[in-house]
């Protein structure tokens, strides 16, 4: 377990998320690809933390190495915020409109552009 | 040695349920697997020595995310065509591909070498096992409250600002959407 492998394995899981959020037809896929972005991000955060130049074992300049925990806990409060709010506006779509493809839902487009 | 191994296993885990949280033909299963992805992104911050993040994880994602997502899937009966892709497949696909190609440049050319496991020798011992060393700082999580209540207090009240607002927001939107809803 090495930083490079860490860094390899959140760098895929930010894919994973970003292809998930940029192609997927369903707002409820979107928002559980931006929840996989965030915690990949997270995970990056944690693992910099954990292997930073002078870390916990001397424990002289541990606010330097423990801000990566405390990003991460910020991180995951805005995630569930998000998740909160994106879930909402998804059943006002569906209430509204029946649907729950954003590209349906498009409304502040000119009628005749297409 | 073991933490390796360990590692090796939570990551294979890991990827092959983001995989199936994309690629699997029906949304719940998606969901399901979304919550098995965040135990595995907790386990891997319980190997990285960060057991408050990892505990907050498995109560924040696998206890209210995916039940949030659950709920909102069996609220909008959506499942059938839900998985398909949009029509901009293709331009998005063309464009994460030119991202991937300039970051592995980066990560290529990168000097890993500047950091090195410096926290506990990773292939000497799991948590519980390197509990009477010295030097080796077991719990953070007293730290963690003094950075947040110290150094980062004004992140912290804009954090529970951001909480707050979406709380209202969400409300107000479905109270609003389901008032005119009742008008007609």
């Amino acid at each position: 377990m090495t930083l490079s492998n860490l860094i390899l394995l959140s760098w895929i899981i930010f894919f994973i998320g970003l292809y998930g959020s940029l192609t997927k037809k369903s707002a409820v896929l979107v928002v559980i690809s931006l929840e996989l972005m965030f915690n990949a991000v997270a995970l990056n955060f944690v693992a910099f933390s954990r292997f930073a130049p002078g870390g916990l074992i001397g424990s002289t300049d541990i606010a330097n190495v423990l801000s990566g925990q405390v990003m991460a806990i910020f991180i995951i409060a805005i995630g569930a915020a998000e998740a909160a709010l994106a879930l909402s506006i998804v059943i006002a779509m569906y209430k509204e409109k029946n649907t729950i493809e954003f590209s349906e839902t498009i409304e502040i487009r000119e009628k005749d552009v297409d | 040695m073991l933490v390796d191994v360990v590692f090796y296993i939570v990551a294979l885990l890991l990827l092959g349920s983001s995989f199936l949280v994309l690629f699997s033909s029906n949304i719940y299963r998606s969901a399901i697997f979304l919550a098995f992805s965040m135990l595995s992104f907790a386990s891997l911050y319980f190997l990285l020595s960060a057991e408050f993040i990892g505990v907050v994880q498995i109560l924040v994602y696998v206890g209210a995310v995916s039940v949030l997502i659950a709920l909102s899937v069996m609220l909008v009966r959506d499942i059938e065509k839900s998985t398909q892709g949009n029509r901009y497949r293709f331009i998005s696909n063309i464009l994460i591909s030119l991202t991937i190609i300039l970051i592995a440049s980066f990560f290529i050319n990168y000097d890993w070498n500047l950091y090195s496991d410096n926290i506990l020798n990773s292939s000497k011992c799991l948590l519980s096992e390197c509990k009477n060393e010295s030097g080796i700082l077991i719990s953070s999580t007293d730290w963690i409250g003094k950075l947040i209540t110290a150094d980062f207090i004004i992140a912290f009240q804009l954090t529970g600002l951001i909480l707050l607002a979406s709380l209202i927001g969400a409300l107000a939107l479905l109270r609003i959407r389901m008032g005119n809803n009742d008008s007609k």
